[in-house]
């Protein structure tokens, strides 16, 4: 559960948590993608996003 | 105790000046989270860089002593330094408020870098020093529990970018904006000014529509705030930042966009091109103002109907401080503008004088009025005596009290007869009520109140320039 100090107001909030699992798909894709074409390299492979 | 009547809303520190010093208490937390910055240089480069206002701690440990007696409670204080006069949003022009915001964002931006966010995102954390916005509210930085989400940023919206849009899209002013709230608009009041299609387009969709359709349903019940999780492994801020940077972006380009597009449209604005008076009767005059100010020396000037300035900066070249007011926003975002180009010591200001600004917040002290907070040496009311005769209907009696209430030491008055262009151009199609009104009413009326000092006519102009000392 989110607490703020002021009003954060819900829509500001859910549409940042909408912008953030946005890009956190997009990235996970975009990695995905990425790895179907590029060879791995263990310590790549580690690397966190 | 001298505590300032609008700091107490945050528990962790308040504001209270000490012999017309000003010190922030702080609370065991925000204490320590200070001192790191303090202690790792940030406070002092962020004054350096005019992000935040003049601070330091207080080490001198007598003094230490006596504000920690006086302060029940409180072992740790900062010193700031004194900001005067203090300005609300309400009386900001556009470009105003946008470099406020920007301020703010930056503000929070160079905060995310250490892991640190803004808890609060109020204007009137921001004050003007010398026409340049400076965060105030130290307290409000803390330990956030996400660093991907801001949490601040829906006040963020109420109080920077939902104004700068209404301004922009609706024909709202700040005055009307904040004046009646003092967390600014709700994204549903907000939202129902623009139509669907509006609300939808690509520029407001992201700011206004989503977030208006969530809240919506959020009051419906049929959505709730996120589930997110406060923290991560031992209490560590969760997320990744970058996304909150992205947004910090975007959100700077588009106030930094919105205040270029918001054209000063103004009453006077030209003014400077078409008043009355020729190149001779101007140099006459703003010779005559500087003299006067020379002979009343006085550190602080409150300009009523300052224009886009030029008299204003006369009186900050003549060494004082100076409060320029305008109720004319185009004219006041005109003079600000300029103002950053050519710093001064000059705080910009929209007011009505015949309508200043009330008192508002809690017990109705929590923002003082205008009229407590302009405490002024010299009054200068160039070209202004007969837009409050007529424009505002005052009796020449009002007038003189206004300035006598305002003026701690002296006025500098020009008097414009019934018979000038400027005056003929204010009582077109008015009954003729204002015959009476010439100098040696003027001269009678303002007796009651003021010593005449001196009294000059303006070369090629049927105006003359007064100067008052009021009464003790």
């Amino acid at each position: 559960m989110i607490l703020a100090y002021i009003d954060p107001g819900s829509g500001s909030i859910l549409i940042q948590v909408i912008i953030a699992s946005c890009i956190g798909g997009i990235a996970v894709f975009w990695s995905k993608l990425k790895s179907l074409f590029t060879r791995k390299k263990p310590e790549e492979a580690k690397k966190p996003e | 105790m001298g505590r300032i009547s609008g700091s107490f809303r945050d528990p962790s520190g308040y504001v209270f000046q000490h012999h017309g010093r000003i010190f922030r208490a702080l609370d065991p937390a925000a204490t320590q989270l200070l001192q790191e910055l303090e202690d790792r240089g940030h406070l002092a480069r962020w004054t350096q860089d005019g992000l935040i206002v003049g601070t330091r701690s207080v080490t001198d440990s007598s003094l230490q002593a006596e504000l920690a007696a006086d302060h029940r409670g409180f072992a740790a204080f900062l010193e700031h330094d004194r900001i005067e006069p203090i300005t609300y949003p309400y009386e900001w022009s556009a470009s105003m408020l946008a470099d406020a915001g920007r301020l703010t964002l930056r503000l929070q931006g160079e905060l995310l870098k250490l892991g640190l966010a803004l808890k609060d995102a109020t204007a009137y954390n921001i004050q003007f020093v010398r026409g340049r916005p400076v965060f105030i509210d130290l307290t409000s930085i803390e330990k956030p529990a996400r660093l991907d989400l801001w949490f601040a940023l829906g006040q963020f919206n109420r109080m920077f970018l939902y104004p700068l849009l209404l301004v922009k899209h609706a024909g709202w002013d700040l005055r009307s904006y904040f004046l009646s709230n003092l967390d600014g608009r709700t994204t549903l009041q907000v939202g129902q000014a623009f139509p669907f299609r509006k609300r939808w387009s690509p520029a407001l969709i992201l700011d206004i529509g989503l977030p208006f359709a969530l809240e919506k349903k959020v009051k419906a019940g049929k959505a709730s705030a996120p589930k997110a999780p406060a923290a991560g492994p031992a209490g560590a801020p969760a997320g990744n930042r970058a996304v909150q940077e992205m947004t910090l972006r975007r959100l700077d380009r588009k106030i930094a966009k919105l205040a270029e597009s918001i054209a000063p449209e103004t009453v006077w604005g030209d003014y400077t091109q078409t008043c009355s008076y020729d190149d001779a009767a101007e140099a006459s005059k703003k010779a005559l103002v500087r003299e006067f100010l020379q002979q009343a020396r006085p550190a602080s000037v409150l300009d009523i109907g300052c224009n886009t300035g030029d008299y204003s900066r006369i009186a900050a070249e003549c060494g004082a401080h100076v409060l320029a007011t305008d109720f004319d926003i185009g004219a006041v975002e005109q003079m600000y503008r300029r103002l950053k180009k050519e710093p001064a010591a000059i705080t910009p200001m929209v007011v009505d004088i015949a309508n200043p600004s009330p008192g508002i917040g809690y017990m109705n002290t929590e923002r003082p009025p205008f009229l407590d907070r302009a405490r002024p040496d010299c009054v200068l009311a160039l070209a202004v005596l007969h837009h409050l005769l007529v424009g505002a209907n005052l009796p020449m009696a009002a007038a003189r009290d206004l300035f006598a209430v305002l003026a701690q030491k002296h006025l500098i008055l020009e008097f414009v007869p019934t018979n000038d262009v400027m005056f003929q151009k204010l009582i077109e199609f008015r009954v003729n009520l204002f015959d009476h009104i010439t100098l040696d009413h003027c001269l009678e009326v303002f007796a009651d109140r003021f010593t005449l000092l001196r009294q000059e006519p303006i070369q090629n102009s049927p105006r003359t320039l007064l100067l008052f000392e009021k009464r003790r």
